[in-house]
């Protein structure tokens, strides 16, 4: 067990969140919502085990609120794109194991939200995307945080900004894809 | 997820929680009036 730092400044670092509709965001099992304007409070499973009880983030358990230290690190780890529609960032406070890859904290809440746009339709991005921005703003209303559309590239470790023009540019380039001759 | 090996134990105390606070609800506008009704005339 090593000694323990104090400080004031929460540690930032990166999540994914299951969408709940209408304007929520879930864990990444889908199994609880993250209440909006509420901290979020870790526990451990294995005490409903009564196994070994404790509060959460022990050391030598894997319980806590877990975060990735970075976005790259986050996307490592198997937490790409297609797999989750929010991806942000959230604060840690309280009781913070840190950790190789990242943190298991006491206490979180999110502080920026990316709403992952991924058109369903070749026909009607344009809507789609109206449509996105707009349970971006919900979600970002009901949290109290910033939210915006972002656009996943599905081999990159970066995103990028879903402008109309690059929904339009994809379209194109799908369009301009050659057949193949059988 | 895999966060790895842990190394380090920190006590975060925030100054204060980075939770924003519900929106306060809007401020009631001006009452709304009661139709006055009408007396009825009484003959004295």
């Amino acid at each position: 067990m090593s000694t323990v730092e104090f400080g004031s400044t929460p540690f930032i670092g990166w999540r994914c969140w299951k969408l709940m509709l209408p304007a929520y965001i879930g864990d990444a099992n889908g199994t609880c919502i993250w209440e909006p304007q509420t901290r979020q409070d870790a526990y451990c499973r294995f005490n409903d085990r009564a196994f070994h009880p404790h509060a959460a983030p022990q050391f030598d358990c894997t319980c806590g609120i877990h975060a990735a230290r970075t976005l790259d690190d986050l996307l490592r780890m198997g937490y790409t794109h297609g797999r989750y529609a929010v991806v942000g960032t959230v604060a840690l406070w309280g009781k913070v194991v840190e950790c190789e890859n990242g943190f298991r904290a006491q206490f979180a809440y999110p502080t920026e939200l990316f709403y992952n746009f991924k058109p369903k339709t070749l026909n009607n991005q344009a809507q789609e995307l109206v449509a996105a921005d707009l349970l971006a703003f919900r979600i970002g209303m009901r949290y109290g945080v910033a939210c915006t559309v972002r656009a996943f590239e599905s081999d990159q470790m970066s995103f990028t900004p879903a402008s109309p023009a690059l929904v339009a540019s994809k379209r194109k380039t799908r369009l301009q894809k050659p057949a193949v001759a059988l | 997820m895999n966060i790895g090996v842990p190394q380090k134990v920190h006590e975060i105390v925030p100054l204060q929680e980075p939770v924003p606070r519900p929106a306060l609800p809007a401020e009631p506008s001006e009452p709304m009036r009661q139709p006055v009704k009408e007396r009825e005339h009484v003959d004295r």
